[in-house]
């Protein structure tokens, strides 16, 4: 065994309920960094995720400004479908209308949406909790959010009176009940076929096409071929149309990177004080193994093993807890009930770059922490050690 | 007989504040190759501030040590360190065994920093000094004296060509004292160790080859062993 490596064992092992809480410390820190960026991950799955799954995409066409909708938006379907990087798109119409069941009536919207397009492009069809998803076929069957649902105390089967003007009333089977996790769609929204809610409205546009890519980071790229193809000059990206969730969300993040950058601070200073401390107790010692030859390398090397060692051991215990509590809430969900009827559940989850990064950081903090210690207790005078230590 | 250490008017000034303050002035000595020499004084006289420079862990603001041929003033701090490890070996006053290692681990000590490993070895050394009963034990469970014998053990574990001890027995009883001199000259005789060794106790320094006697950082007088008991 090399020297060095057994004497900052053998140091370790003389100390080990100070070294114990340090490690502890560090634990902690890597815990506390992987838990909060797994959360600060499930917070933006759970709030903006379900806002781009379902309401937005990654893009959207809105009409023209001073138009109601979108003209040829088959024609553009098709050259967007076209485009790389796009998985899918979908026409919808929206449009207000009052939505009746046997005991309530109330005033809110209705889309229209494709929904073999609506499968490819959305979750939309993933979010069925009860009853079945649209099919291209169906004629008048609707889908409503569960949040509405128990609003117009209505299940799958039964009938909601449909109407857009004043004079015309349709009656449409609930087909099923969706639960998005978005808010607007899960408490004001029914979901019915394009074709028909279009020969109700008596348009042939469409009110929003909803693009999604396979990289949401492709956005701004891709809107730009987007307006190309299709000439259209109103084009959102999911960051334009979130904007408020997404600066709420990026607080999140912020306040998570802040605590990250206070556990590595912690880290760098429990391990400067340890060996600070074992290196003012032990300064007779230290000159003892200089005067028997050891040489200043040698000893500030003891001492970079030590915090290695001890950097290395809290880095592992605290990964694996912080792993551990991720697994753990990924198998015991907390679902988090904004409003009525709206759940949003959190599922928090980490990359494995992150855990690296942050494993990686905490490692050098520890070696940085270490240096002053070890550079003191290599410049250690060998006379005034032995004599005064 | 050949010169192991020679010294040509070696002087060391420490500065205390303005004031330059001679603690060795112009000392000459030669020392042979298997010799037991104490160097003996009053206190303050420069005995320690010798064998510092002797053992090359302080350097002297004038002169030359040469050891075995070689002028050990002009050598830098990394050079210094293996030239310790390697040729010279050390006990201390206040024991200075580590006392985080074994008797045994604290004389394999200097051998592993060396690139060695051979506890066979430490362990004859430990018999020699009287402590291989002792080898696993932790060094305050030993008393001063077999904690002395230890540091002697561990001071010759690199097979130096020269053992320097500063007052070795300063801190021991009548009897401990007496015991780690007797080792020391065992060795002296035995395996024709050179040693030079610190001590105000005349006592002990009678147990020497030959006594070299400072006086206020000067050699004033230089006793053989004719003189003294064997």
């Amino acid at each position: 065994m090399r020297p060095s490596f057994f004497l900052a064992i053998k140091d370790i092992s003389q100390r080990k309920k100070e070294i114990f809480m340090v490690i502890l410390a560090i634990s902690f820190s890597v815990t506390g960094i992987i838990f909060a960026h797994a959360f600060n991950n499930a917070m933006y799955d759970g709030f903006i995720g379900a806002t781009i799954d379902v309401e937005t995409g990654h893009l959207k066409i809105l009409p023209e400004v001073e138009e109601d909708v979108i003209t040829n938006p088959e024609n553009k379907i098709e050259k967007i479908e076209n485009i790389p990087s796009v998985i899918g798109a979908s026409l919808r119409i929206e449009s207000g209308g009052v939505i009746s069941s046997e005991t309530k009536s109330s005033r809110n919207r209705i889309f229209g949406i494709w929904p073999s397009k609506e499968g490819k492009t959305t979750t939309l069809d993933e979010d069925v909790s009860s009853g079945e998803f649209l099919d291209d076929k169906d004629g008048f069957k609707v889908l409503i959010g569960s949040g509405f649902a128990e609003d117009l105390k209505v299940d799958t089967g039964d009938h909601l009176l449909l109407s857009f003007t004043a004079l015309e009333t349709h009656d449409f089977e609930i087909k099923g009940i969706v639960s998005t996790g978005s808010f607007y769609y899960d408490n004001y929204c029914v979901f019915a076929p394009y074709k028909v809610v279009r020969n109700l409205l008596g348009t042939e546009g469409a009110t929003e096409i909803v693009i999604q890519l396979d990289d949401p980071m492709k956005a701004e790229d891709v809107k730009t071929v987007v307006e190309k193809e299709t000439l259209s000059t109103n084009v959102k990206t999911w960051a334009d149309l979130s904007g408020g969730m997404a600066s709420m969300i990026s607080v999140f993040g912020m306040v998570a990177s802040m605590t990250s950058g206070i556990s590595i601070m912690v880290s760098a200073i429990a391990i400067s004080i340890i060996l600070y401390t074992s290196v003012k107790n032990k300064i007779r010692s230290i000159g003892v193994i200089k005067a028997i030859g050891g040489k200043n390398s040698f000893v500030f090397s003891v001492y970079l093993i030590e915090a290695m060692l001890i950097g290395i051991v809290g880095i592992s215990i605290g990964t694996l807890c912080g792993l551990y509590a991720i697994n753990y809430l990924q198998h015991n969900q907390i679902v988090v009930t904004p409003q009525a009827g709206m759940q949003v559940i959190i599922v928090p989850w980490i990359s494995t770059h992150t855990v690296i990064v942050t494993d990686l950081a905490i490692f050098i903090t520890c070696i940085f922490g270490c240096i002053y210690p070890a550079l003191m207790a290599a410049r250690v005078n060998i006379i005034e050690a032995i004599w005064h230590g | 007989m050949v010169n192991l250490i020679e010294i040509k008017e070696l002087q060391k000034m420490y500065l205390m504040g303005k004031i330059e303050v001679p603690a060795l002035r112009n000392i000459n000595l030669t020392i042979e190759k298997g010799e037991f020499v104490a160097i003996m004084g009053p206190s303050g006289s420069g005995k320690s501030t010798l064998l510092n420079m002797i053992g090359m862990l302080d350097i002297p603001t004038s002169g030359e040590i040469i050891i075995n041929g070689i002028a050990t003033s002009a050598m830098r701090e990394k050079q210094r360190a293996e030239f310790r490890l390697k040729r010279i070996g050390f006990t201390f006053q206040f024991f200075s065994l580590l006392m985080e290692l074994t008797a045994l681990e604290n004389v394999m000590l200097p051998m592993m920093m060396s690139g060695e490993n051979n506890k066979d070895r430490a362990l004859i050394l430990l018999k020699i000094v009287g402590m291989e009963e002792r080898a696993m034990h932790m060094p305050n469970e030993l008393s001063g004296g077999e904690q002395q014998r230890v540091a002697i053990a561990r001071a010759l574990v690199n097979k130096p060509m020269l053992l320097l001890a500063d007052e070795p027995t300063a801190n021991l009883d009548t009897k401990s004292a007496e015991q780690v001199v007797n080792l020391m000259r065992k060795l002296n005789k035995e395996i024709n160790q050179t040693i030079v060794l610190v001590t105000h106790e005349s006592e002990l320094g009678r147990k020497a080859n030959r006594i070299i006697w400072l006086k206020d950082g000067m050699v004033e007088n230089i006793q053989n062993n004719s003189n003294f008991d064997s």
